[in-house]
């Protein structure tokens, strides 16, 4: 029972991160309905970010989680203004955003291995909380596993706020609805856009630095990103609530896995969901069908 | 003969009713004009003759055969084809290859005759060929054989729409606005096509559109459909003098 | 021959292969894989397996690694093709990864430390032969009704749908000629470097053919051929950039979707009719600015 337990905690932390850069990705799909497989790069560069605002600036550690947020929210707006930006002019097909997406995550993965003074090393973060664990009865409970849920679930918490409550949010819903129309009912759907891109580039930089300590830092670091794609395909491509269950339920599977049969399957039981979801429920958890209007 | 019979059909989309048990009938080698207000269900009617839509409710046979939630691409197959509304060509491809490749369905070589490029395959294509230039030559279209679909004025578009629906050979052919945005003149030709084309090819033609001088001048019959349900059917002249189309057109007056 | 240029072209050759198949799924039928390092892995492996423990030769050999891929392509195909949306792309990054991981537990091919001992069937002559049969089986099929069809799906496809055309069909049976393709370029592959490992077939080797692809030009065989001679070659000779490699990669996808998403050929092909009428189109306007000049 101990061990269920702890096995659940650990998922449930992980499984917060991989919402985290789950909901950007699924912000994005929901208004632009293409896969932006560019958000990879946008979590890489946060983990790096957070690591230098760290260590050479020694910035403490809640400013420097701030900071490489921002910094990856300004990011996230920067690919879409020069990529995607005159595509949509374009009205390009959607398949050549995918391959823009494509060419930005290679672009940003190897710009930092080629640049001289970050490289393809693995970097480790300074020990800012202690290992030692804290002990809630039987069970032992990681610091720094604590914090990616608390720090996670704060941000969704805000991510729901700001969607459900706000007039922006508002507008994001309708714009995710129908785009043109939203244009026509006066929303601006470019502002739209890049509100979605930094909100998305903001969780990614959270969940870099979160990885970024959990793991090490490195330039293929994004490649954990293939994590929330099939979490929101399990949770419904599009949907949020869709992308954060099945990012959470993910991480709960892949802990479970690691501990009860090996961790070497641990990367392969999420490839083996995303099989059984498109057999069982191709639509995800909370996808919906809608007919294509003619 | 009935060549398309619709019993009962209701489409719903969520809790809105976008046709509401409509019965409809299409007689064999007649021109039947399908006209309402925006929003009426004409175009839904449309798809789900087509099956791009799934209905809801009802039955839809076309001669003799249940085609109800067929897919797409069978109920083609079976001699139902359209144009649409917002123009659908395989805009970069040239006018030539928009009707050849509708004229896919005159060949039957397979696969791999085509990979070996077979005999039979060399065959068909040359027949494909033919088929296609001699339908772009009636079509009025030839001269611009080499022209690519989306550099074409739009009335030409509309009129290659129709060519390729035609190199399927059809035996039912709906036409979503073939007038949409023509001028007076264009709409005349477009009457005299539709009229050549029912001779030529021997098919049933269904129409929409809000250009009353041409529903009412080719159409033989006419159905009104207001908020998804049907008002009326008759002869051009019943319909022009039913109360219930004026109200649902002009409104009520005083 | 200098064995380095021999070198080059059978690595190109190799590419070719897999790109060619590529071709046909994403230039001609509009859909985007991630997973064709996959296919090449089990056609690869399969190849393998049938020379090295069955003592097959290598032509059927081939053949047998093409159906295998050809067989699992058809799967994940019947289970995507279907979906509106990105759910076909994201299920073949899925299973492209998840190939490379099976294959590093599976002890019976070596695992993650790779198989050696492999024959070395491939040579230049072979590579050159197979690919020029590719080549015309390719060209056939898209100069066909088949082929026709599976543009027009590219093109539009509720419109091909009332062509009475198969949509789902004519996706799956692309996918599969697309997958056996690759399947043939593992097979010859593991020939050649008579070693086989599971690295070699990460998403980087799957994102690298469809760079060739969109390189040489979306719809065009010859374009496919000459960015696979050039996009092997280029890397092997400029060496010494290799770490800005993959940087000018991305960059030159981005501004290839860009500025000239037709790539290189952009739906043109190099045949003695279309060569024909470039010159006398060239003979047109330089007659016509010297007309001009008086």
């Amino acid at each position: 029972m101990t061990q269920f337990l702890q096995q659940l905690i650990n998922g449930l932390s992980i499984g917060s991160v991989y919402a985290l850069m789950a909901v950007g990705y699924s912000l994005v799909y929901s208004i632009m309905n293409f896969s932006n497989f560019a958000h990879g790069g946008v979590i890489m560069f946060g983990a790096y970010f957070g690591f230098f605002y760290l260590t050479l600036f020694r910035l403490p550690f809640p400013v420097a989680l701030i900071g490489a947020a921002l910094s990856t929210a300004i990011l996230a707006i920067i690919i879409e203004r020069t990529a995607y930006k005159p595509l949509r002019n374009r009205r390009a097909p959607f398949l050549y955003f995918i391959i823009c997406a494509m060419g930005m995550s290679i672009f940003l993965e190897n710009i930092i291995i080629a640049l001289p003074f970050i490289g393809p090393t693995f970097r480790t973060y300074p020990e800012i909380f202690s290992k030692t664990p804290i002990k809630i009865g039987s069970l032992a409970v990681g610091r720094l596993d604590l914090l990616m849920f608390i720090i996670s679930a704060i941000c969704l918490g805000l991510l729901v706020y700001f969607i459900d409550f706000t007039k922006i949010g508002k507008a994001i819903q309708a714009t995710s609805y129908n785009i043109k129309a939203s244009a026509l009912m006066g929303i601006n759907t470019d502002f739209i856009i890049i509100t979605v891109f930094a909100l998305g580039g903001f969780f990614a930089g959270i969940a870099g630095v979160l990885f970024g300590m959990k793991y090490t830092v490195y330039p293929q670091i994004g490649v954990i990103t293939n994590k929330s794609f099939i979490a929101a395909v399990f949770g419904g491509l599009g949907s949020l609530p869709g992308a954060v269950i099945g990012s959470v339920l993910l991480g709960i599977i892949e802990t479970f896995t690691s501990g009860y049969i090996s961790s070497q399957y641990r990367d392969l039981i999420a490839f083996v969901l995303l099989i059984a979801v498109l057999v069982i429920r191709p639509r995800g958890l909370m996808g919906k069908s809608n007919e294509d209007k003619a | 003969m009935n060549l398309l019979e619709m019993k009962n059909v209701t489409k719903r989309f969520g809790g809105l009713t976008a046709v509401s048990s409509v019965d409809f009938e299409i007689e064999k080698g007649s021109i039947t004009g399908l006209i309402g207000p925006n929003g009426a269900g004409k175009t839904t009617i449309f798809n789900l003759i087509t099956g791009v839509y799934k209905v809801t409710e009802g039955k839809i046979t076309f001669d003799g055969k249940d085609i109800t939630n067929k897919e797409p691409y069978m109920i083609a197959d079976m001699g139902i084809t359209r144009t649409f509304q917002n123009i659908r060509l395989f805009k970069k491809l040239s006018v030539y290859e928009n009707v050849l490749t509708a004229c896919q369905y005159n060949a039957n070589y397979s696969l791999f005759e085509a990979m070996l490029y077979l005999p039979r395959c060399r065959k068909q294509e040359k027949q494909l060929k033919e088929q296609a230039e001699n339908l772009l030559e009636i079509m009025g279209l030839i001269d611009r054989k080499d022209f690519i679909a989306n550099n074409l004025p739009y009335g030409l578009q509309r009129r290659l729409e129709i060519a390729r629906a035609l190199s399927l050979n059809p035996k039912l052919l709906l036409l979503d606005e073939p007038a949409a945005g023509m001028n007076p003149d264009e709409t005349a030709q477009l009457m005299n096509l539709i009229s050549d084309i029912r001779k030529k090819f021997d098919l049933s033609i269904l129409i929409i559109d809000h250009h009353m001088d041409l529903v009412m001048g080719i159409c033989e019959k006419i159905m009104v459909l207001n908020f998804g349900c049907k008002l009326a059917e008759g002869t051009p002249i019943e319909i022009q003098s039913n109360p219930k189309v004026i109200e649902a057109y002009l409104g009520v007056e005083g | 021959m200098d064995a380095y240029i021999q070198g080059i072209l059978i690595l190109s050759g190799i590419n070719l292969m897999a790109v060619l198949g590529l071709s046909l799924l994403t230039g001609f039928t509009g859909l985007f894989s991630f997973g064709h390092a996959g296919f090449m892995a089990i056609g690869g492996y399969t190849a393998a397996a049938m020379t090295v423990k069955y003592h097959m030769p290598f032509i059927p050999a081939l053949l047998i690694g093409a159906i295998a891929a050809s067989f699992v392509s058809a799967i994940i195909g019947a289970l995507t093709l279907k979906l509106k949306g990105d759910y076909f792309c994201i299920a073949t990054l899925g299973f492209g990864e998840a190939t490379r991981l099976i294959l590093d537990n599976v002890q019976y091919f070596g695992g993650a430390r790779g198989w050696p001992g492999i024959p070395a069937y491939t040579n230049l002559t072979n590579v050159v032969i197979i690919n020029i049969i590719a080549i015309v089986l390719l060209a056939n099929l898209i100069r066909s009704k088949h082929g026709r069809n599976m543009i027009a799906v590219r093109e539009e496809e509720l419109a091909s749908q009332i062509a009475g055309i198969n949509v789902f069909k004519y996706k799956l049976i692309s996918l599969m000629i697309s997958a056996a393709y690759a399947g043939i370029a593992g097979g010859l592959m593991a020939h050649y470097m008579t070693f086989l490992q599971p690295k070699m077939f990460a998403l980087t080797k799957s994102t690298e053919l469809t760079i060739i692809v969109i390189f040489g030009g979306l719809g065009s065989i010859s374009g496919s051929v000459l960015g696979a001679l050039v996009l092997t070659s280029l890397p092997e000779i400029l060496r010494a950039f290799s770490n800005w490699r993959l940087v000018i990669y991305g960059l030159a996808v981005i501004i290839i979707m860009i500025t000239r998403p037709e790539g290189l050929m952009g739906g043109y092909e190099f045949t003695p009719q279309s060569m024909k009428k470039l010159f006398s189109n060239l003979k047109g306007k330089r007659l016509k600015s010297s007309e001009g000049r008086e």
